[in-house]
């Protein structure tokens, strides 16, 4: 329960670095945005883990784990890219929808495989989020035409 | 035309399976390192990543030249993201943390946008909308509920 707190939580602070990102980008251009967003979250990361962490590395092995592991941040700037790419050619609806359907779909593949089952619960919420994620950007798209 | 739609379309949807891919990337950083330290590699790999680009664009001049402060707090912002993220992925999978996430995020939108909050265009929440909403958050209890 307090996970899924959390969760929903971590989806208003999405909310809100998306919009100062959005006018951080429009002032410096997408590339030079970015590159502050991660500086800004490194200058935030850097003090917090040496003062909870002490900045103690773990003992790490070299493996793949640890290569897909350090992807992350990567795959992370790509999306950024792409997204706004995409969002002045197709509209912002249809990129939060598509989105969100790779996201689930992979979600489920994904959740499938490390538990070794698929979980009735998740797939019927997900298509109901989708169904009412659906029927609000229809709504909004009939009031902006 | 068309074809442009389809393809554009399709890269959506990859981008949505590179966010649950980097989801997951994510949720192994914090597993091999460590909630805080994971944090430090995650934005040091991307601002690696994005000053690699920046480099060979030469336009690494200026970078924060003239931002109004509450616009670095994006990226502040996005390590509480992260954070919490790492947290629920590890404890309850992808697939609920971004179902999840994706439910919070539209509410904290929309609230957003009835107030027209730091310039935004104002759109009211109305009684047409509420249906959509309730959808969600009935598809949000559906997954904590029913496991």
């Amino acid at each position: 329960m307090i996970y899924s707190l959390i969760a929903l939580i971590s989806g208003g602070t999405v909310a809100v670095s998306i919009l100062l990102n959005a006018r951080l980008g429009a002032l410096k251009g997408l590339y030079k945005g970015v590159f502050v967003n991660y500086m800004m979250g490194s200058l935030l990361a850097i003090p917090l883990a040496v003062i909870i962490n002490g900045f103690t590395i773990p003992d790490i092995a070299f493996n793949w784990a640890l290569i897909i592991s350090l992807s992350g941040g990567m795959i992370g700037y790509v999306v950024v890219l792409l997204n706004s790419h995409l969002t002045p050619k197709i509209g912002i609806l249809y990129v939060t929808i598509l989105l969100f359907i790779g996201q689930i779909g992979t979600g489920i593949i994904i959740d499938g495989i490390r538990d070794g089952h698929f979980s009735a619960g998740k797939i019927f919420g997900s298509i109901l989020i989708i169904t009412g994620l659906a029927y609000l950007l229809r709504l909004e798209r009939i009031k902006s035409k | 035309m068309k074809n442009e739609f389809v393809k554009d379309s399709g890269l959506s949807l990859s981008s949505g399976i590179l966010i649950a891919l980097m989801v997951t990337a994510n949720g192994l950083a914090a597993s091999i390192f460590g909630n805080w330290i994971s944090l430090v590699v995650i934005n040091l790999t991307g601002l690696l990543t994005a000053g690699i680009v920046l480099t060979i664009k030469r336009s690494m001049s200026n970078i924060t030249k003239g931002i109004p402060f509450i616009y670095l707090l994006g990226g502040a912002i996005g390590v509480i993201t992260v954070l919490f993220n790492n947290i629920c992925v590890n404890n309850i999978g992808v697939t609920m943390t971004m179902g999840l996430a994706l439910v919070g995020q539209i509410i904290t939108s929309s609230i957003a946008e009835h107030f027209g909050v730091l310039g935004m265009v104002k759109k009211k929440v109305t009684l047409q909308k509420i249906p959509a909403y309730l959808l969600m958050v009935a598809g949000a209890v559906i997954m904590i509920v029913w496991i």
